[in-house]
C-alpha cells in the first residue's frame, strides 16, 4: 500500500513536462503613455550604482517612453570624503519623504502610482522596474503634454511653453509638476566594493519649479481643450555644475485624490538641444 | 459580509455543534500582546520613520483559541496590527483580522487537516511551515493535509495550498508530501532507524511568472535564462540511533530554478556592469548531525553544505517574504547581549559550515562547555567563526556562576550588505551571577566586556568599537526589576557621531518590571537599543536601533 502512495507521488511530481515559456522581447510597448521614474538614490548608497544602471537600461530599452530622475535626499546621501558635490537638496528631502513608504535605496516610484502586490510605494527591488514600467505603460494615455522650450545661454534664462491636451474628459485637482535634472555629472559615488571616484551621476534632479506635488493646472480636463502654462528658470552660474548643456526639464501632469497621487503623463525636453 | 466574518461565524457554528453533539471537550488559547512608544533619538539613528515623526505608538496582538473534542479540533487566531514596525523595522504596518483558522479530525488511521497548517518535512530544508512571531514570520500552508497511519510506526502525508502572506496568501501553489517511519534492529543493543522522504513541488502563478520574466526580458542575450513554472525538491534523512549514538543525515536536491543572486554580475544594455542577477541553477543541501551522550559527557558534530539552495513561493521576493524551505543554522544559539550582538544569518546560496559543541560535567556541581563553529562559502571565503566556551558552577543552593569567553570573526560585509566592512573580530568574556537571598528572592547580575578589532583602513575600531554591558535582576515572588546598561565606550567606525564628526560614547540603558500571576506575564520597559542583527529560531535580520517604551502582556489559558 505504501509503495503505491509512494510511487504515485514521485511519478506525479517528476513525469511532468513543461512547455517552453516564450520570453517577450523588452520596450515594445507603444501606447503614447509615457511614465516618469522617480529613483530615490545617494552617493553613499553601495547599491545604487546597480539601480542607476538599471535606470539607465530602462531608458534606453524604452526609448522615449520612460523618464528618469535621481533624486538625492537624505537616506544614504552624506557626500563622501573625496566627493567634489552634495547633490541633496530640501526638495530633494521632501520628494524622498513624499514618496514614502520605501524599504531601502535604491528605490523609485513609477508615476507616483501604488504598484499592486507591494507594500513599498517606492520599490526597492530594482529587478522589477521593468515590469512597474510596463503596467504604467499599459494604462491608457490620458494627457498628451508638448513642451517648447528656448534657452537664451548669454541671460542663462530658461523658458518652458507648455501645452496641456486632454485626450479624454476628466475631472479631479490636476496638477502640472516642472523638475530639473543634470546629468553627465562626474564625481564620487558609493558601490558595493569600494568608491567610485570618477561616477557619472545622470539625471540628477537640480531644482523644480513648482511644489513637488505640482501646481493647479485645472480642475476640469476637456477633451482637446489645450491648457497652456509658462514657466521660466534662471539657470544659476557655476564653474562646474548647471552646465546648461547637460540638463533636461521634466514636466509631468498628476491628479491628486485623498487616496491617490498619480502621475498621468511626463514628458522631458533638453535645455540645450 | 466580509471574508473575516464569514470565516469567523463558520468556526463558532462548528464548535457550538460539536459541544452539543458531544458533549464536554477542552478548550484552550493565548494571547499575546506588544505596545511600544517610540521616543524620538535621532543620535542613535532611532528616527525617520513614522513611529518616530509622528504615529508615536505602535501595537500588535494575537490571540489563539483552540478547541479539541473527540477526535475533533479546530482553532482561530485574531492578529491585530496598530502602526506596528514588526513586518518591517523601518516601516509602519496597521491590519487586523483573522491570522489563522484550522479544522482537524482524526479518522481511524487517517487525519485530515484544513486551514491553515504548519508543518515540515525533515529539518525543514525542502519545507517548513512555522511561525516565528518576533519577526513576523507566519509561513503556514492555507490549505489541506492528510495524514495515514498505515502502522504505528509508518505514516505518509500528503498537503496542498497556498503560503499565508499576512491576511491573504501568496498566489503560488505549493503541494508535497513525505513518508516517515521507524524500524527497530536487533534484540540486545538495538539499532533504530527512522527514515524519511520527501518531496516538494512549487508552481507558479502566471502573475509571479509574469514579473521574473519582466526581469528576464531586459537581460543581454549572454545571460538571460528561460524560467519554468513548476519546481521539485525532494529530500531523505534518516536519524539512526545506537546505544548513546544518535546520526541524523539529510540529503537534500532541488530542480533547475529561477532565483538572485547578489553577487552574479549582470552586464546591462547600455554596457554597465552591475552586481545582481537572476540564475537557473539546481541546488542541494547535505546536513548531518552526530551525537553522543554518556554518563558526563555530550558531543554534537554537525556540519552542512548548502548550495543554490533558495526556495521562494515567488522567486522575486526578498528578505524573509515567502520562504518556503528553512536552512538549520551552524551556531550556537546563545543568550547573552554581547555573545549574540554578531549573529550569522544562513546564507542560502554558498554556504559550508561545521560546528563542534562538548559538554562535561566534571563533578554534580561543576560542567564545561566548548563550541566551534566554522562557516565559510564554497569558495573557501571567511563569513564566520566562533569559539564558545563556558564554565558553570553551583555552591550548594546558594548561588551559582556561569562565565566564559567568546572568540568571534563576523563577515559583516556580507551579513548586513555592508560595503567595504572588514572581517569583525571580538573577543567577549562574561560573568552571570545568581545569588539566592532566601527561597524566595534572589539577585543575578551580569557583566560582560566585548573588545573589537581594530579596522585599519578606517583608521578606527571596527562597526561601533568597544563596549561594556552590565545588568542586575531582582527577582521576588511574582516580581522581577531588571536594570542594565549597554556602554559604548570606545566608540568605532559606525558609532554616532555628534555635529563635529566626534564619535559619542553612548550609554544604552534599559529597565524592566515583569508581573506574574498564574499563566499571566506583564512586562513593562524603558528601551534604548543599537542597531544589530536579531535572529530568533535561526531566522535573523538587521534591526535599526530602539528608543522608547515597551509594554507586554503573555496569557495562557
Amino acid at each position: 500500500m505504501k509503495n503505491i502512495f509512494l510511487f504515485s507521488i514521485i511519478l506525479t511530481l517528476l513525469s511532468c513536462e513543461e512547455v517552453p515559456i516564450q520570453i517577450p522581447e523588452a520596450g515594445i510597448i507603444e501606447t503614447g503613455k509615457t511614465v516618469l521614474v522617480e529613483e530615490l538614490t545617494g552617493v553613499s548608497c553601495p547599491n545604487c550604482p546597480a539601480g542607476a544602471a538599471q535606470l539607465a537600461s530602462l531608458i534606453e530599452l524604452y526609448q522615449g517612453s520612460v523618464i528618469g530622475v535621481s533624486i538625492h535626499g537624505d537616506f544614504l546621501c552624506d557626500p563622501l570624503s573625496s566627493s567634489k558635490y552634495d547633490f541633496r537638496s530640501e526638495t530633494g528631502v521632501e520628494l524622498e519623504n513624499y514618496l514614502k513608504s520605501w524599504f531601502g535605496k535604491p528605490c523609485a516610484a513609477f508615476n507616483r502610482a501604488q504598484q499592486d502586490s507591494e507594500t513599498e510605494f517606492a520599490i526597492s527591488k530594482f529587478d522589477l522596474w521593468g515590469s512597474y514600467v510596463d503596467n504604467e505603460l499599459s494604462k491608457e494615455q490620458q494627457v498628451e503634454i508638448l513642451i517648447d522650450r528656448s534657452y537664451d545661454p548669454n541671460t542663462r534664462i530658461l523658458d518652458l511653453a507648455i501645452a496641456v491636451s486632454p485626450l479624454v474628459n476628466l475631472e479631479g485637482d490636476f496638477r502640472i509638476g516642472v523638475m530639473i535634472a543634470e546629468s553627465h555629472i562626474i564625481d564620487a559615488q558609493l558601490d558595493q566594493t569600494d568608491v567610485i571616484e570618477e561616477y557619472e551621476h545622470n539625471h540628477v534632479l537640480r531644482t523644480m519649479l513648482t511644489p513637488i506635488e505640482g501646481t493647479t493646472l485645472s480642475q476640469t480636463l476637456v477633451e482637446n481643450e489645450t491648457i497652456n502654462k509658462s514657466f521660466q528658470f534662471t539657470i544659476p552660474e557655476d564653474d562646474n555644475l548647471w552646465v546648461a548643456e547637460n540638463m533636461e526639464a521634466i514636466v509631468f501632469v498628476n491628479k491628486i485624490t485623498p487616496e491617490s497621487k498619480e502621475i498621468l503623463q511626463a514628458a522631458e525636453v533638453h535645455v540645450v538641444e | 459580509m466580509n471574508k473575516i466574518m464569514r470565516t469567523t461565524i463558520l468556526i463558532l457554528v462548528l464548535w457550538s455543534t460539536l459541544s452539543l453533539s458531544y458533549g464536554q471537550g477542552v478548550f484552550s488559547g493565548g494571547f499575546q500582546s506588544n505596545a511600544n512608544f517610540f521616543l524620538r533619538d535621532s543620535v542613535i539613528g532611532a528616527a525617520n520613520i513614522p513611529q518616530y515623526d509622528y504615529q508615536l505608538f505602535g501595537a500588535e496582538a494575537w490571540l489563539d483559541l483552540n478547541y479539541t473534542i473527540d477526535g475533533y479540533s479546530a482553532g482561530v487566531r485574531f492578529d491585530l496590527f496598530n502602526n506596528s514596525n514588526l513586518l518591517d523595522p523601518n516601516d509602519s504596518y496597521s491590519a487586523q483580522g483573522i491570522g489563522r483558522w484550522y479544522i482537524r479530525k482524526e479518522l481511524e488511521k487517517l487525519d485530515i487537516q484544513v486551514g491553515h497548517i504548519y508543518n515540515q518535512i525533515g529539518s525543514g530544508i525542502i519545507y517548513r511551515a512555522f511561525e516565528e512571531r518576533p519577526q513576523l514570520i507566519d509561513n503556514a500552508l492555507l490549505g489541506a493535509e492528510l495524514r495515514y497511519n498505515f502502522t504505528n510506526d509508518w505514516n505518509i502525508t500528503a498537503f496542498t495550498g497556498k503560503q499565508r502572506n499576512l491576511f491573504g496568501t501568496f498566489a503560488s501553489v505549493i503541494k508535497g508530501g513525505k513518508v516517515e517511519g521507524f524500524l527497530s534492529l536487533g534484540e540486545e543493543s538495538p539499532v533504530s532507524l527512522a527514515p524519511g522522504f520527501g518531496v516538494v513541488n512549487r508552481t507558479l502563478d502566471d502573475e509571479s511568472m509574469n514579473r521574473v520574466i519582466s526581469i528576464i526580458k531586459n537581460y543581454i542575450p549572454d545571460e538571460a535564462i528561460v524560467p519554468e513554472y513548476n519546481t521539485y525538491l525532494a529530500s531523505f534523512y534518516n536519524t539512526l540511533s545506537y546505544k548513546s549514538f544518535t546520526w541524523y543525515l539529510e540529503a537534500a536536491y532541488k530542480t533547475q530554478d529561477a532565483f538572485r543572486d547578489p553577487n552574479a554580475i549582470k552586464t546591462e544594455i547600455t554596457g554597465a556592469t552591475s552586481f545582481g542577477r537572476f540564475l537557473r541553477e539546481s541546488g542541494s543541501v547535505l546536513y548531518t548531525s552526530v551525537s553522543y551522550a554518556k554518563n558526563k559527557l555530550g558531543i554534537t558534530l554537525e556540519a552542512k553544505r548548502t548550495e543554490n539552495f533558495n526556495f521562494r513561493t515567488d522567486p522575486t521576493l526578498i528578505r524573509n517574504f515567502g520562504q518556503v524551505n528553512f536552512l538549520p543554522p551552524m551556531n550556537r544559539q546563545n543568550t547573552y547581549r554581547f555573545t549574540t550582538r554578531y549573529s550569522p544569518a544562513v546564507q542560502d546560496l554558498s554556504e559550508l559550515a561545521f560546528q563542534a559543541d562538548i559538554k562535561y560535567r566534571i563533578k554534580k556541581n561543576l560542567s564545561v562547555l566548548l563550541n566551534v563553529s566554522n562557516v565559510t562559502t564554497l569558495d573557501a571565503d571567511l563569513l564566520y567563526r566562533e569559539l564558545y566556551t563556558e564554565i558553570q558552577y553551583k555552591y550548594k543552593r546558594l548561588w551559582q556562576i556561569r562565565t566564559g569567553l567568546q572568540i568571534q570573526n563576523y563577515n559583516q560585509e556580507v551579513y548586513e550588505v555592508k560595503p567595504n566592512a572588514p572581517i569583525v573580530e571580538t573577543i567577549t568574556p562574561y560573568l552571570d551571577f545568581l545569588y539566592k537571598i532566601n527561597r524566595k528572592k534572589s539577585i543575578r547580575t551580569e557583566l560582560q566586556y566585548m573588545l573589537i578589532g581594530d579596522d585599519e583602513k578606517a583608521n578606527a575600531k571596527q562597526d561601533y568599537g568597544d563596549w561594556l554591558f552590565g545588568q542586575v535582576e531582582f527577582n521576588i515572588p511574582h516580581w522581577s526589576f531588571v536594570v542594565s546598561d549597554m556602554y559604548n565606550f570606545n566608540p568605532g567606525k559606525n558609532s554616532p557621531t555628534d555635529d563635529n564628526g566626534e564619535k559619542l560614547a553612548i550609554h544604552y540603558p534599559r529597565v524592566d518590571v515583569f508581573y506574574t500571576h498564574k499563566s499571566n506575564r506583564y512586562g513593562l520597559s524603558y528601551v534604548k537599543q543599537v542597531e544589530g542583527v536579531v535572529c530568533t529560531g535561526g531566522i535573523c535580520r538587521l534591526e535599526p536601533a530602539f528608543s522608547g517604551f515597551k509594554f507586554s502582556v503573555n496569557s495562557t489559558f
